[in-house]
């Protein structure tokens, strides 16, 4: 039996996370590692996930600058909580992970920095990690889904992937989903307490009425913009609160962009052929999109796997997961490569870790 | 009798008064809202008749449509006898000459489809006439390039070894199509960035 400790930094927009997982191999993967292997822990384990966000006022999003400055206040105190949380020592931590993007530059920059130290401090290997390769690693990890369709939607990404082919299949030509669904919150002032989503997905729940929106689905990709605009439009022409109640707003809104996501999901489905849908992703913790897809599934004899919100909505544990599958498979950087950026495609990250 | 069932529609073979037919019935989604969902299972029935039509007046091979149900989402057309391309060229793997009058064949619809403005939109082996669920009308080299791409893909993956039988479809493609040089270039822009956009955030 071998073990690998892992702790993951994410900060690439307003959650700051911090966790730590425990891999179980049967082998020492670090003497055995050569190019052509490929190791699958036999056991995973969540020693600590610990998580703060930065939540604007109402009717605001989140500023790179202000974001960045919440992650550098309460960096120190999330970490000591991962790590007494966890009860391991830092000596006994293998490999140090952080989001290499995408995200916001500013966070990013300011949790890499924190990654970069402990490396130093604690003399520990430095991995880099794709953002959105995390969130299906963690999903896969949770869910036990083994080749699934993964339906990746959150703040700043839509995603159809073939996980079995590592290829996007469809995306959002525009605005991320969930940064949609922000926005209509900021026009309508809701809380971004605990976060907006889930205020509308509470709104869309007392929604009886559906108003007619834009459905828009080219193809294999999806476009949110225009819905957004129009749905803008409503509230601000609208005179009282009599003529549209903001309860069927957030009803109809919800109704359309899901069904948009379910129907080139259940695309990309029919054509790898995969009976297993995977969704992650902040917004992957709607329970009206996984009672959607649950739907479509059944037709098709086909299972959905979801994670809560713990593991949708972005945290540390998921970048220590997927950085610990790189570590295992012989992925390091040094502190001159270890660079963020905002551009990171999900399928330009190397997974080794797959054949 | 049921010839084929796919994520939007069962393809069923009857008779319309006397005529060997074939009925295509999209089926309603549950998970979608009542009212979505009809507005969707209208607009789609209505482009893939628009763009059959389209195609007949333009001399295009298609069937015949002669019947259209739009409150059970049905439409009834012409049985053609014959199989589908992916089929044959199953069969004929490997036969050069097969292979290069499909090619041809397959490049003078197509060539002839986009001078009228008819984007496929979702171009496969196994769905060259069929469905038009996807189709739209555009005279934007980009979109044209944007079908003849994702033709391209839906081939390799499909045949691993249809280098061949690619290189002669875009050699007919180039030939016959009135706008293929602003189309081809376009094409060489879409393969390289392979899809749309660098993801920020």
């Amino acid at each position: 039996m071998f073990k690998l400790i892992a702790i993951g930094f994410e900060g690439s927009a307003n959650k700051l996370g911090i966790g730590i997982v425990e891999h179980t191999y049967e082998v020492d993967v670090l003497k055995n590692s050569d190019d052509t292997k490929i190791f699958e822990p036999i056991d995973i384990k969540v020693l600590s996930n610990v998580r703060d966000t930065y939540n604007p006022p109402p009717g605001q999003g989140f500023l790179p600058k202000d974001t960045a400055k919440h992650h550098r206040d309460c960096v120190i105190k999330v970490l000591k909580k991962a790590i007494s949380d966890a009860n391991v020592s830092v000596t006994e931590i293998d490999a140090v992970c952080y989001t290499k993007g995408p995200g916001m530059g500013a966070p990013l920059q300011s949790v890499a920095v924190v990654a970069r130290t402990v490396a130093q401090l604690w003399k520990k290997p430095l991995i880099p990690v794709n953002h959105c390769v995390a969130h299906i690693e963690m999903g896969r990890a949770i869910t036990g889904a083994i080749d699934p369709v993964v339906l990746y939607v959150s703040g700043g990404n839509t995603q159809v992937i073939a996980y079995s082919e590592k290829r996007i299949f469809g995306e959002t030509l525009d605005i991320a989903i969930g940064n949609c669904l922000d926005r209509f919150a900021r026009i309508l002032m809701l809380s971004n307490d605990p976060s907006p989503g889930y205020n509308i997905e509470q709104m869309a729940k007392k929604g009886r009425n559906y108003i007619e929106l834009p459905y828009s689905v080219k193809g294999m990709d999806v476009s949110f913009s225009g819905i957004l605009s129009f749905i803008e439009q409503i509230v601000k022409k609208s005179k009282s609160l009599d003529d549209y109640s903001p309860e069927d707003l957030c009803f109809s809104l919800q109704e359309t962009l899901f069904a948009m996501l379910v129907e080139i999901t259940e695309r990309a489905m029919a054509h790898v052929g995969s009976r297993e849908v995977l969704i992650v992703g902040g917004v992957g913790c709607n329970e009206r999109l996984q009672e959607m897809m649950e739907i479509m599934a059944k037709e098709r004899n086909a299972k959905v796997f979801a994670t809560d919100e713990r593991f949708c909505i972005d945290n540390g544990i998921m970048i220590a997961q997927a950085g610990a599958l790189a570590y295992a498979h012989g992925y390091q950087v040094p502190i001159s490569e270890s660079w963020v950026t905002q551009r990171y495609r999900t399928d330009q990250m190397l997974v080794k870790w797959r054949h | 009798m049921i010839i084929s069932q796919g994520a939007e529609a069962r393809v069923y073979k009857t008779d319309f008064y006397g005529k060997p037919a074939i009925e295509k019935v999209r089926f309603q989604k549950k998970y979608r809202h009542p009212t979505l969902d009809a507005k969707i299972l209208s607009r789609q029935i209505n482009q893939e008749v628009r763009l059959i039509h389209r195609c007949l007046l333009n001399d295009i091979p298609v069937p015949c449509i002669y019947n259209i149900d739009k409150h059970e989402y049905k439409i009834c057309m012409e049985y053609i006898e014959g199989d589908k391309v992916k089929d044959v060229l199953l069969k004929h793997n490997g036969e050069n000459d097969i292979e290069g009058l499909l090619a041809l064949k397959m490049a003078e619809v197509l060539a002839k489809m986009h001078d009228n403005g008819i984007i496929h939109g979702d171009l496969t082996t196994s769905n060259m006439i069929m469905n038009f669920g996807l189709g739209f009308v555009s005279k934007i080299p980009e979109d044209k390039a944007v079908d003849l791409y994702v033709f391209e893909r839906a081939m390799i993956s499909t045949f691993p070894s249809s280098a061949k039988l690619l290189s002669m479809f875009f050699e007919s493609y180039t030939k016959m199509s009135k706008h293929s040089a602003s189309v081809m270039n376009r094409l060489a822009d879409v393969r390289l960035r392979g899809r749309k956009r660098d993801m920020t955030g």
